[in-house]
């Protein structure tokens, strides 16, 4: 009777387990219910919303002007850049269209996202951000820095949104070289040093030490050309394919505080 | 203890617990930071009379894992193990010195720590962060500390 009463819990654990790790079939299970620990990440979150809140109120009047004349100087001069971008984006259709392209950017929408401060971290790498489903956000939906790519939404309630970095060992990326376009498929490394590294690239490909890798937009989940890493290490072993590249993300994900969740139009 | 003092002191334990589990810290503490579910779970085992106490390390650990974003079953399973360990030495627990009991708390975070990693590598491989490893050490450091903060919640 005493082993049963162990046996039992230890049993459905394992069938959940598996029915959670193999299959999807708790999916819908785990997001409604996740919406019950809203409270709970709000409780983790509430030291930086008071933080956020002095730091508004404490401002001063002077500091805000100031604030206010630069942030018009800069639109200023985004919009200026904001010219020859279009005539870039413009240039880069046509051309896409001419070699009848995969790597077409399509028409994405973005919606801007705040990281918040609870921890998700022990086995994986992923962070939780302040846009849920109600603002829209949805699974395998990506996150975007201002540098790069961040990683991809993997679970959503209507308040928060976990997203798994794009160093974490679960996720993959399909990337190409910028440099001469060989194209592979990254994997993040769990060790303390982080990093990810590039498989199925063939060991005759031309890679030096700070190459950069952006999104190859191969499976139309990543928009094509963002930066994701920058070779660190490579190395031809003799009886293999492949090469055995390590990256470090090009996003220092101790600094992103901002990231834009993307999806098509 | 009674039922009703039971109960809420679970309740209380559980919500600590959970909120502690969540607060973000750099990553290197984070990642040896002691298994905080467990070892505020074993404050309520060696006080509790309740029958039912791998019933709700399995709902303890269900929660855990949801919160955390864990595979589902992953620290169910193993907050149940490591309470396993704890229930068996129970009667010695209790009346231990605060050495004895750090050394149980090491071996039932250990016990915990395994069940993780084989879970993990079951599924993505010898892909973890090495310093996990010393998340059980720490737990066998900040038990007296818990013990003691407990205590005061208790009361």
């Amino acid at each position: 009777m005493r082993l049963l009463k162990l046996l039992l819990p230890l049993l459905i654990a394992m069938a959940l387990i598996v029915l959670d790790a193999r299959f999807s079939y708790l999916n819908s299970f785990r997001s409604s219910l996740s919406t019950l620990f809203t409270p709970i990440y709000f409780v983790v979150d509430l030291p930086s919303h008071i933080v956020e809140w002095v730091s508004d109120k404490g401002s001063e009047k002077a500091k805000l002007i100031s604030e206010n004349e630069q942030l018009r100087n800069e639109m200023i001069e985004l919009k200026v850049k904001l010219q020859t971008y279009n005539n870039l984006v413009l240039e880069n259709q046509k051309i896409n269209l001419m070699l009848n392209s995969s790597y077409a950017l399509p028409n994405y929408k973005a919606k801007l996202a705040q990281i918040k401060s609870i921890s998700q971290t022990r086995l994986k790498k992923q962070i939780v951000i302040n846009k849920g489903s109600n603002d829209g956000i949805r699974k395998l939906q990506v996150a975007l820095s201002s540098d790069g790519v961040v990683g991809q939404v993997v679970q959503t309630n209507p308040f928060y949104s976990t997203v798994r970095l794009v160093n974490d060992p679960t996720l993959h990326v399909p990337v190409k070289s910028l440099k001469n376009g060989y194209r592979g498929i990254t994997k993040g490394v769990a060790t303390s040093k982080g990093g990810m590294i590039v498989e199925f690239l063939p060991i005759d490909s031309s890679v030096n030490i700070g190459d950069i890798f952006v999104t190859s937009g191969i499976g139309s989940m990543y928009p094509s050309g963002y930066p994701v890493g920058r070779v660190v290490e490579f190395e031809k072993y003799a009886n293999t394919e492949f090469l055995s590249i390590k990256l470090e993300p090009i996003v220092d994900m101790n600094q992103v505080e901002y990231m834009l969740i993307i999806s098509k139009k | 203890m009674t039922e009703k003092n039971d109960n809420l002191l679970l309740l209380k334990i559980s919500l600590i617990a959970l909120i502690v589990s969540a607060i973000s810290l750099p990553q290197f503490v984070e990642i040896i930071s002691p298994f905080w579910i467990l070892i505020f779970y074993i404050y309520w085992l060696i006080y509790s009379e309740n029958k039912a106490a791998y019933i709700i390390a399995l709902l303890l650990g269900l929660i855990l894992d949801l919160s955390q974003g864990d595979i589902l079953g992953q620290n169910a399973l193993a907050l149940i193990l490591g309470s396993a360990v704890i229930l068996r030495v129970k009667k010695s627990f209790y009346v231990s010195n605060i050495t004895t009991q750090q050394i149980y708390v090491f071996i039932a975070s250990f016990v915990y720590l395994v069940a993780l990693l084989i879970i993990q590598i079951a599924m993505s491989g010898i892909n973890f962060d090495w310093l996990i490893l010393f998340a059980p050490l720490t737990s066998f450091i900040i038990w007296p500390f818990v013990r003691f903060l407990l205590a005061k919640l208790k009361h």
